[in-house]
C-alpha cells in the first residue's frame, strides 16, 4: 500500500507538466523508519512526503545522476527522509513500461533503501481536474518489478 | 492586432516553443479578423498556428488553418501536404500518414523534412530500432545536420548504446566545436562508458569555452576521484601516482571552490548540502 501527500504529488505532476515533450525522472521521499533498511513484507506501507525531480530528455547519463543522488542522500540525512521512490515517465506517450534505464537507477537506489518503489507515469490517466493516480506503481518482487495492480 | 503579428513574427523566426500563447493569440485576437491585409504573411501565419495547434492537441484549429491553406494552394504545394501527415500523425492515424509521406517521397526522394517525419512516425509508434536504422541512412547522405546526429544520440542513449551515442556526439563535436554543450554531452556519454581519462579531458575543453558549466565542474570532480582511485589500486611507480594524485587533488578542491562559490552567489541556503555531498564523492 502506498501514500501520497499533497506536496509530492503536486511537484511531480508539475514536473510532467513543464515537458511535456520529453521524458522526465525524478525521486520520492519518505520519512526514515527503522524498519527502511529490511526487506519489505508485502504488507509494508510507504508514504510519500516529499518529491525531488531529476532530469527531462536524455535520463541515462551516470554522472549527473551520481552528483544528484548524493545531494539527494545528504539532504535526506539532515531531514530524517529517505529516498522511498522513483518516478520515470517515458517519452512515448502510450509506453508506460519499465525499460533498461529504470532497471539500472532503481538498483542503485535499491542498495540504500530495499522498499524503494517504481513509480511508472501513465500519461492516459494524467487529468488536470482529476486529482486521482495518475501512475503506476511497481514493487521488487522475484527478481523482476511487479505492477502492484497485476493479480 | 498588430502587436499579436509581430509576436508571431518573432516566434517564427527565433523559434519559440510557446504554442499555448500561440493558441490563445489566435483564439482571442486573430481568428476573427481578416487576415487578407497581411499578404503572405497570412499563409506563414496559418502554417504556424497549424502546428502550434497540433502540439496543444487543439484538431479543431488546425483543420480550420489547414482548410484555409488548402483552398489557396490545393494539392500542388508539397509543404502543405506535409502539413496534412502531420495531421494524421497527431490523431494516431500512422498508416494514413506514412501513405502521404511515401507518395511524397516517390516524387521527390531527396525531401529531407518529409524523411524525418518518416523517422518520427517510427519513434512514435515506439519502433526505436527501426527508426535508428532509418536515421543512420538520413545521415549518410545528410552528414551536416545537426538535429539529426542529436537525435540520433539521444536514441542511442535511451538504448543504453553509449559506443554508438559517443559516435554521434563526437559527430556534432566536429560540426560545432565551439559550443561547450557538445563538449559536456560527449564528456559524459564516455563517463558512462567507464572512460575517465577521456571524460576528464572533455570536461576541461568545456570549462575552457564556458567556466561556469557547473555540470562540468562536478564532472572534474567525479573524474579525477575516479582516476585517483584508479592508480591507487594499480602497481604503477610509487613516484608518478603520488604526483599524480597530487595533481588530481589540487584540481578536485578547485573545482570544488568554484562551484561553492557559484552556490554563494545564487543560493547559500543549499550550501551545507553541497559541501556535504562533495565530501561524500571525494572520500
Amino acid at each position: 500500500m502506498s501514500e501520497i501527500n499533497t506536496l509530492a504529488f503536486v511537484k511531480m505532476f508539475l514536473h510532467l507538466a513543464k515537458y511535456p515533450e520529453l521524458a522526465v525522472n525524478g525521486v520520492l521521499l519518505s520519512t526514515r523508519t527503522d524498519s527502511t533498511k529490511d526487506e519489505v513484507d508485502s504488507a509494508s506501507y510507504l508514504n510519500f512526503v516529499d518529491c525531488i525531480p531529476l532530469f527531462h530528455g536524455v535520463l541515462s547519463l551516470s554522472p549527473m545522476l551520481e552528483i544528484a543522488l548524493s545531494q539527494i542522500d545528504a539532504y535526506c540525512s539532515t531531514r530524517n527522509l529517505t529516498i522511498a521512490g522513483y518516478y520515470h515517465a517515458n517519452e512515448n506517450y502510450s509506453d508506460t513500461n519499465p525499460n533498461l534505464t529504470t532497471g539500472k537507477i532503481m538498483e542503485k537506489i535499491r542498495e540504500n533503501n530495499p522498499n524503494a518503489a517504481l513509480i511508472m507515469i501513465d500519461n492516459t490517466l494524467v487529468d488536470l481536474d482529476d486529482g486521482s493516480r495518475f501512475y503506476n506503481v511497481f514493487l521488487w518482487n522475484d527478481k523482476a518489478w511487479k505492477n502492484i495492480n497485476d493479480s | 492586432m498588430q502587436s499579436a503579428v509581430e509576436k508571431l513574427r518573432k516566434y517564427r523566426d527565433e523559434n519559440y516553443r510557446s504554442h499555448d500563447e500561440i493558441i490563445e493569440l489566435w483564439t482571442h485576437v486573430l481568428s476573427n479578423r481578416n487576415l487578407s491585409s497581411l499578404g503572405d504573411e497570412k499563409w506563414l501565419i496559418l502554417e504556424q498556428i497549424f502546428k502550434s495547434a497540433l502540439h496543444c492537441s487543439k484538431q479543431s484549429i488546425a483543420r480550420q488553418c489547414f482548410e484555409q491553406l488548402e483552398k489557396k494552394f490545393k494539392t500542388a504545394s508539397r509543404r502543405v501536404t506535409t502539413l496534412n501527415g502531420m495531421y494524421f500523425e497527431s490523431i494516431g492515424e500512422f498508416e494514413r500518414a506514412e501513405e502521404i509521406y511515401s507518395t511524397l517521397l516517390e516524387d521527390n526522394e531527396t525531401d529531407a523534412i518529409v524523411r524525418k517525419r518518416q523517422i518520427s512516425l517510427l519513434k512514435e509508434q515506439n519502433q526505436i530500432r527501426e527508426a535508428i536504422s532509418q536515421l543512420n541512412s538520413y545521415l549518410e547522405l545528410y552528414q551536416a545536420d545537426q538535429e539529426a546526429w542529436s537525435e540520433l544520440c539521444d536514441l542511442y542513449l535511451s538504448e543504453h548504446d553509449y559506443t554508438k551515442a559517443a559516435f554521434c556526439a563526437e559527430e556534432l563535436l566536429l560540426i560545432n566545436p565551439h559550443n561547450h554543450l557538445n563538449h559536456e554531452r560527449y564528456a559524459s556519454i564516455r563517463y558512462s562508458q567507464g572512460d575517465y581519462e577521456k571524460a576528464r579531458t572533455y570536461y576541461f575543453s568545456t570549462l575552457k569555452i564556458n567556466p561556469t558549466n557547473i555540470r562540468s565542474l562536478y564532472g572534474i570532480i567525479l573524474t579525477s576521484t575516479n582516476l585517483a582511485l584508479k592508480t591507487l589500486g594499480t602497481n604503477s611507480k610509487i613516484q608518478n601516482s603520488n604526483e599524480n594524485n597530487q595533481s588530481f587533488n589540487e584540481q578536485i578542491q578547485w573545482a570544488r571552490e568554484q562551484i561553492i562559490q557559484k552556490y554563494i552567489e545564487t543560493t547559500p541556503d543549499l550550501l551545507p548540502i553541497v559541501e556535504s555531498a562533495i565530501q561524500s564523492l571525494t572520500l
